[in-house]
């Protein structure tokens, strides 16, 4: 589904803390000192993905509600759930017939009547990437467009996938 | 004592083979004859290297065709 979520990794480190609070206090004298450390580590590296996660959280919120003010998100989310539609969860890519939306951050719609190529890419912006491989887009009006950031060493099935539904839809379309 | 270690990829290009089209993008671009190696590092210093793969790539959108050594070699050498 096409809404945004907060991140719950801050969750985890707090607990983190937590546990090293008590693991000092039941030690001793002895380990108090380093069991603070990693607290006060993982605290402050807690507190810092809460701020930076609602604040993601916030953005992308009021963007999916901009993009929705003609009820476009509400129908993809429709054709997502009756089946119409797909969404790539580990790629955070939806394709309809018509569109593909990409779900990270910073969500953008794409119609496959504007797209002139696609195909895998392991180079972005002119620079080889060692370590992520895209799904790049070249737009009618030149633009290039990189959407499904998956690590290289971890491609899963769905990469190949999408990469094939986006083709057949967007020659359907009059793409290319 | 911290050991700060790590490792760090690069392609080296060993030959220029002219125009082609890439099966993958489509493209009319230059493809290269060449190695990714991976070097390991101490304090980022490079202590050795290894070839992780060779073939011919693609520079407009990066696709590997992974040769053999016995490939690599002949296209080098021709």
């Amino acid at each position: 589904m096409i809404t945004a979520k907060k991140s719950k990794a801050w969750i985890v480190l707090i607990v983190l803390a937590v546990f090293f609070l008590f693991l000092g206090v039941v030690a001793g004298d002895d380990a108090l000192g380093v069991m603070m450390i990693f607290c006060i580590a993982c605290l402050v590296i807690g507190l810092i993905i809460m701020a930076v996660s609602s604040k993601n959280f916030k953005k992308k919120s009021a963007m999916l509600a901009q993009m929705n003010t003609d009820g476009t998100i509400d129908r993809i989310n429709n054709g997502i759930a009756n089946g119409s539609a797909a969404y790539y969860k580990s790629l955070k890519l939806a394709l309809t017939s018509t569109e593909l939306v990409e779900n990270s951050n910073n969500p953008f719609i794409i119609k496959y009547e504007d797209i002139a190529n696609v195909y895998r890419s392991n180079v972005r912006e002119g620079k080889y990437d060692y370590t992520y491989q895209y799904i790049r887009i070249d737009l009618k009006n030149g633009q290039t467009v990189y959407v499904a950031t998956v690590p290289r060493v971890r491609v899963p099935a769905e990469f190949g996938n999408a990469i094939g539904t986006i083709k057949k839809y967007t020659s359907a379309e009059g793409g290319f | 004592m911290v050991i700060v270690y790590g490792s760090k990829n690069s392609i080296k290009i060993k030959k220029n083979l002219g125009v082609n089209v890439c099966p993958n993008c489509g493209m009319n671009t230059e493809k290269v004859l060449a190695a990714e190696k991976q070097q390991f590092t101490v304090f980022y210093i490079p202590i050795f290297s290894h070839t992780l793969r060779k073939g011919l790539i693609c520079p407009n959108c990066g696709m590997y065709k992974t040769l053999t050594n016995a490939e690599f070699k002949e296209i080098a050498n021709n």
